[in-house]
């Protein structure tokens, strides 16, 4: 389900962009709500720093008639395979401290993940365009 | 500078990646080839530590993780070939420094899953 949200909707950044504090005390399960929901902000902004580097990868292959839009794809969609394997076996031998917290674990795994790649994009579309300034 | 490579601040063996001080593209992937094979080594180290860690509490809960951390690995070696294929096209018009930039990407791939890795172990 996260893989499609992932590919297909750019989520919108504004409506996400409130706060969310997970410091202050609460039951595990308000915590794990908590966690999942600061990972799908993190998963807004990936989405937007993903259609910005495929919007670079499209403007550089038109220039050189190369692939590399569909190669930065594929690479993806290996990622999301590898997030989803790792953060499952993260939270998965989490089990044994404590199992209500496994959610939580899970979801700051997909988060750490998340914003690793999105760090990715960013630099990647500010390197595309400082190619074209020295062009 | 390659995709990978700019992600997050590297630290340790991943800051000599890059290589600064050597000048002809030669130097700088022979250096990059070191700091590679230091950090694929310290995953090949971690890795076992890691599987000898969750072998043991699978044993103990009757979970399969060890599976999970196998599949992960497997995830983890398609994600970098794709990414660092990818990262190939951009050096086309500079061959000579082909081998270079691809050790980088190599090594900033490998500094990610080393971390993973670490966390696994000390999780």
């Amino acid at each position: 389900m996260k893989t499609l949200a992932l590919l297909l909707v750019p989520v919108a950044a504004p409506a996400m962009a409130q706060e969310i504090d997970c410091s202050v005390p609460m039951e595990q399960l308000e915590l794990n709500d908590c966690a999942y929901r600061l990972y799908e902000r993190s998963d807004g902004w990936l989405n937007e720093a993903y259609v910005d580097a495929i919007a670079a990868t499209r403007a550089r292959d038109a220039l050189t008639g190369g692939h590399h839009e569909e190669a930065l794809r594929e690479a993806q969609r290996a990622w999301v395979t590898y997030r989803d394997r790792h953060c499952e076996l993260v939270g998965d031998s989490w089990g044994s401290v404590g199992a209500q917290a496994q959610p939580m674990i899970h979801a700051g795994c997909l988060q750490t993940e998340t914003e690793l790649r999105t760090d990715t994009f960013r630099a990647y579309v500010l390197r595309e365009e400082q190619r074209l300034k020295d062009q | 500078m390659a995709l990978a490579c700019l992600a997050a601040p590297p630290a340790g063996a991943a800051e000599q990646i890059f290589c600064r001080d050597e000048t002809s593209a030669a130097d700088v992937h022979a250096c990059r080839l070191d700091s590679l094979e230091q950090v694929e080594a310290e995953i090949r180290a971690l890795y076992e530590q890691v599987l000898t860690k969750l072998h043991q509490e699978d044993a103990d809960r009757q979970t399969n993780t060890e599976a999970g951390l196998r599949a992960s690995q497997r995830a983890w070696l398609r994600f970098r070939d794709l990414t660092c294929a990818a990262e190939a096209e951009f050096f086309e018009g500079r061959p000579e420094w082909q081998p270079a930039e691809d050790a980088q990407c190599q090594g900033m791939m490998a500094v990610m899953r080393r971390d993973d890795l670490e966390y696994l172990l000390e999780e």
